[in-house]
């Protein structure tokens, strides 16, 4: 089930409140808890539903792991070891073994044939959540193991499909904390406030520059240079506002039943480099891959030999520093998919990443506008590749760069942007109409210098400190209201060689 | 207006609008019904039928009818009221520009599941459409939730910004003054199209990449054969009283030309000739072929491109499908298929001009 889907909104959502609420009203913990897990069961094989079985032998296995690990006296790091290793497995075996091969296949003229396995949703992010967990109960930083409770923070649906990537502490305290022991109209306010931007935010704006970015991609072959760059941006900026909006939306749900997700993003296109980038993208990605990691990697590596001076042991450190974030980056590549791309897209960004570590100083230095426009056109060279189908069809895309300037956007491309809502005005207003038809670009500048402008001039919605004010009551009327109607549309069926 | 309120008001405030306000949309589109999934035309209120994909089921559903024209894009020209005054039973169109056989197949069954009187089906066949994968559908999106009695997939009807653009539309066309699409017009190009031999050409191609005679695979017949028998004969089997007239849609000479030069011409008739050995089995089908009419297929002039044909055509078709006229049977399809075969072979075609000058 998809949090942008009517069935959600309109009968999930609120049954799998009113039956926390229920038990809660009723003091009843333990079935409010229960009622969750049920409904993210239910939340989850929507999708499919052998993903449930899926799900649920992976979190028995990890139970039962951290639960001997609770008790080991010995062979503690030999259970956790084989608890990543189980984890580490299915992700494979679901996410990557078609992947590898394929590759094994070309690479040695085999014919080995492919599985075609289907990947369950979220696994990813669940399996991470679940890596985290066990290294956690490891250092003993978890109180209680509990198979109610492990249940709720693997399966909780706000965060289920695509974080943000939490940690046992500091959501399943929240359950029980004396302040969500009632329905709090407050909270209650602000989640839904943050639920309909989110829902706004991967609707109306994610999904209408994503119609450009998927003709872009599609027509690869034929684009010219102002639509390759504009493909590259576009994706970016549907990518940002995608990911966002469902984290707005997750961490909305949470505030609803009482629960603090941690914040996934902080306006990252503002940011000036690529390490303020990641402290503003996918945070809690980058939580996790700092502490389960990078910080491993560099403590595998040592503190160096003894007897080193200060300066040669700063230096060591340094490039191990580097070397880490590189790798770090890299797992983060081979993490969001099965793809060479998403490879190369880790390597792009770890190399950028260790650079900006070396050059900080100088680079610190230039204009924050410069700074700005570097990381920018770095982010969107990367995302255009992150985006794009293949490595190939990312060449293709860099080669039609130079080509075809005097061409303009042609129409193909521009059709893409005549959403309803403008195309309806325009076709009632004879002056709008007209001018229009003599700039065709017109819808298309209007809605990526909205969606430009909310990116770099909006303030973040987790920033503003008053929520139930007349002015948010009203957007989020028309927020929502307008979102769950453009949930689906009216196709053209345009006649082709039939 | 950053006036703060009392958490509990504003949320009694905002969750009672929104429900409001959806509520009002559903209830708008539940009384007009743009795309007539729950009623007919409501009286006093005129309906542009424009979206064929959404408004053929609800046709289906709610007209009164006896007969039914469908097809593909190539069907759109015919007039319901010329089939009326031949066969003298009441008509709707229901055809799906770009649609497949599978497409064109379910529409007639759903509409047999809403009407058990239909005495007619006539139903254009496109030669492009017989070599395909049974199940194929040229469009992804197709609104099959109108499609179903299930109450709860109508709410990407209900809740849909577009159908409120149309439910608007339907009040803004009656306050014009306009009345409801009629069955003759509706889904009709004809009044847009523009006719003629350079239009037509430019669907022609660089045919010299063509050098082998195409054979027809063990792959090509088992599609056609399994296409043909799920799609064409078996709705018609199901429903003996019902009498299925199915023609070939007559291409241009442009097209045959392309088939001569593309090797593909024996090829596409041989194709042709399994499609209606197979739906002859039927006695409740007749099958109609026009491909020999030369003087009409090699004049551009009836044509809009390589395969569509003027509504003039279709009147034509009618008329002869009325009179019997180039009516295959079980006797003379064989010989058809020769004649065709022979015709377009030995054609002087003078398109090659054109075509090098297009490609130039």
């Amino acid at each position: 089930m998809l949090f942008n889907s009517y069935i959600f909104i309109l009968l999930f959502l609120p049954l799998a409140l009113a039956a926390y609420y229920f038990f809660k009203y009723k003091n009843n913990d333990v079935l409010a808890k229960v009622s969750l897990v049920l409904m993210s069961l239910w939340f989850y094989s929507y999708f499919h539903l052998s993903y449930i079985l899926v799900i649920l032998t992976s979190i028995a296995v990890n139970f039962i792991v951290s639960k001997q690990m609770k008790k080991a006296t010995r062979y503690k790091k030999g259970l956790l070891i084989s608890g990543i290793v189980m984890d580490v497995g299915l992700i494979f075996y679901y996410k990557y073994l078609d992947f590898v091969l394929e590759n094994l296949n070309l690479v040695t003229g085999l014919n080995i044939p492919l599985l075609h396995i289907l990947m369950p949703l979220g696994i990813s992010f669940f399996t991470f959540q679940q890596i985290g967990y066990l290294v956690d109960v490891y250092y003993d930083e978890i109180e209680r193991v509990d198979l109610l409770d492990y249940c709720l923070f693997i399966t909780f649906f706000p965060q289920l499909i695509a974080g943000p990537i939490v940690t046992y502490n500091e959501m399943i305290p929240q359950f029980g904390a004396k302040e969500n022991s009632r329905f709090s109209s407050e909270r209650f306010a602000r989640g839904l406030y943050w639920f309909a931007c989110g829902l706004a935010k991967k609707v109306l704006i994610a999904d209408t520059l994503g119609k450009g970015a998927k003709w872009g991609y599609a027509n690869v072959a034929t684009l010219n240079g102002p639509e390759a760059i504009l493909t590259g941006v576009l994706y970016t900026f549907e990518l940002y506002y995608d990911f966002s909006g469902y984290c707005d939306m997750a961490c909305g749900i949470g505030k609803m039943f009482g629960v603090d997700l941690p914040v996934n993003f902080l306006s990252p296109l503002k940011s000036l480099n690529v390490m303020d980038f990641w402290n503003r993208w996918h945070i809690t990605l980058g939580r996790f891959l700092t502490n389960y990691v990078f910080n491993p990697l560099v403590r595998a590596f040592g503190p160096g030999k003894k007897g080193m001076d200060r300066a040669s042991r700063k230096k060591r450190q340094e490039k191990i520093g580097n070397l880490c974030l590189f790798l770090t980056f890299f797992i983060s590549g081979i993490w969001h998919g099965a793809n060479w791309t998403f490879i190369l897209w880790g390597v792009l960004q770890g190399t950028g990443r260790v650079l900006y570590q070396i050059f900080r100083k100088k680079y610190d230095a230039w204009k924050k506008g410069v700074q700005w426009t570097i990381n920018f056109v770095f982010n969107v060279f990367s995302m255009a590749l992150f985006g794009a189908p293949s490595i190939k069809a990312f060449g293709q895309m860099l080669q039609k760069i130079p080509v075809g300037w005097s061409q303009g956007i042609r129409e193909g491309f521009l059709q893409n942007f005549d959403i309803m809502e403008l195309t309806y005005v325009e076709d009632h207003i004879g002056i709008l109409r007209s001018f229009v038809q003599s700039v065709p670009q017109t819808n298309m500048v209007l809605i990526s210098m909205i969606a430009i402008l909310i990116a770099l001039l909006g303030r973040n919605i987790y920033e503003q400190k008053k929520t139930c004010t007349v002015w948010t009551a009203i957007a989020t009327v028309i927020l929502m209201v307008w979102s769950i109607l453009s949930l689906s549309s009216v196709s053209t069926f345009l006649y082709f060689n039939f | 207006m950053n006036k703060e309120l009392d958490a509990k008001k504003w949320n009694r405030i905002v969750i009672l609008s929104i429900v409001l306000i959806l509520l009002l949309i559903v209830l708008a589109t539940i009384v007009i019904d743009p795309f007539l999934h729950y009623h007919k035309p409501v009286k006093g209120l005129e309906y542009p039928l424009k979206e064929e994909r959404y408004i053929n089921d609800g046709l289906a559903r709610h007209y009164e009818y006896s007969a039914i024209i469908t097809g593909s894009s190539t069907s759109q020209n015919f007039k319901t009221s010329q089939f009326e005054k031949n066969w003298g039973v009441k008509t709707i169109k229901m055809t799906y520009a770009g649609g497949t056989f599978a497409e064109v197949n379910d529409g007639i069954e759903r509409a047999f599941s809403y009407n058990n009187n239909i005495r007619y089906v006539l139903r254009g066949l496109d030669g492009t459409q017989i070599n395909v994968a049974k199940d194929a559908f040229n469009y992804d999106g197709i609104p099959t939730y109108l499609y179903d009695r299930n109450p709860f997939n109508d709410v990407y009807y209900l809740l849909n910004k577009d159908v409120m653009v149309k439910t608007a539309a339907v009040i803004n066309y009656t306050r014009s003054g306009q009345k409801t699409t009629t069955m003759d017009d509706y889904a009709a190009w004809y009044p847009y199209a523009t006719y003629g031999r350079e239009n037509v050409l430019a669907g022609l191609i660089d045919y010299s990449s063509f050098t082998e005679e195409y054979q027809m695979s063990e792959q090509d017949k088992t599609n056609i054969t399994e296409n043909v028998r799920t799609n064409l004969l078996q709705v018609a089997l199901d429903h003996p009283e019902t009498e299925f007239l199915m023609f070939y849609s007559p291409a241009s000479g442009a097209y045959w030309y392309g088939m001569v030069e593309s090797k593909q011409l024996h090829a596409q008739l041989e194709a042709e000739k399994m499609c209606t050995e197979i739906l002859l089995e039927a006695p409740n089908i007749r099958v109609f072929g026009f491909a020999d009419h030369d003087e009409m297929t090699t004049d551009l002039d009836n044509y809009m491109d390589t395969l569509h044909f003027s509504e003039k055509i279709s009147e034509n078709i009618l008329d002869w499908i009325y009179a019997g006229e180039g009516e295959l049977t079980k006797d003379n399809y064989e010989e058809y298929y020769r004649r065709v075969e022979t015709l377009y072979s030995n054609y002087e075609f003078d398109y090659e001009t054109d075509t090098v000058a297009e490609g130039e």
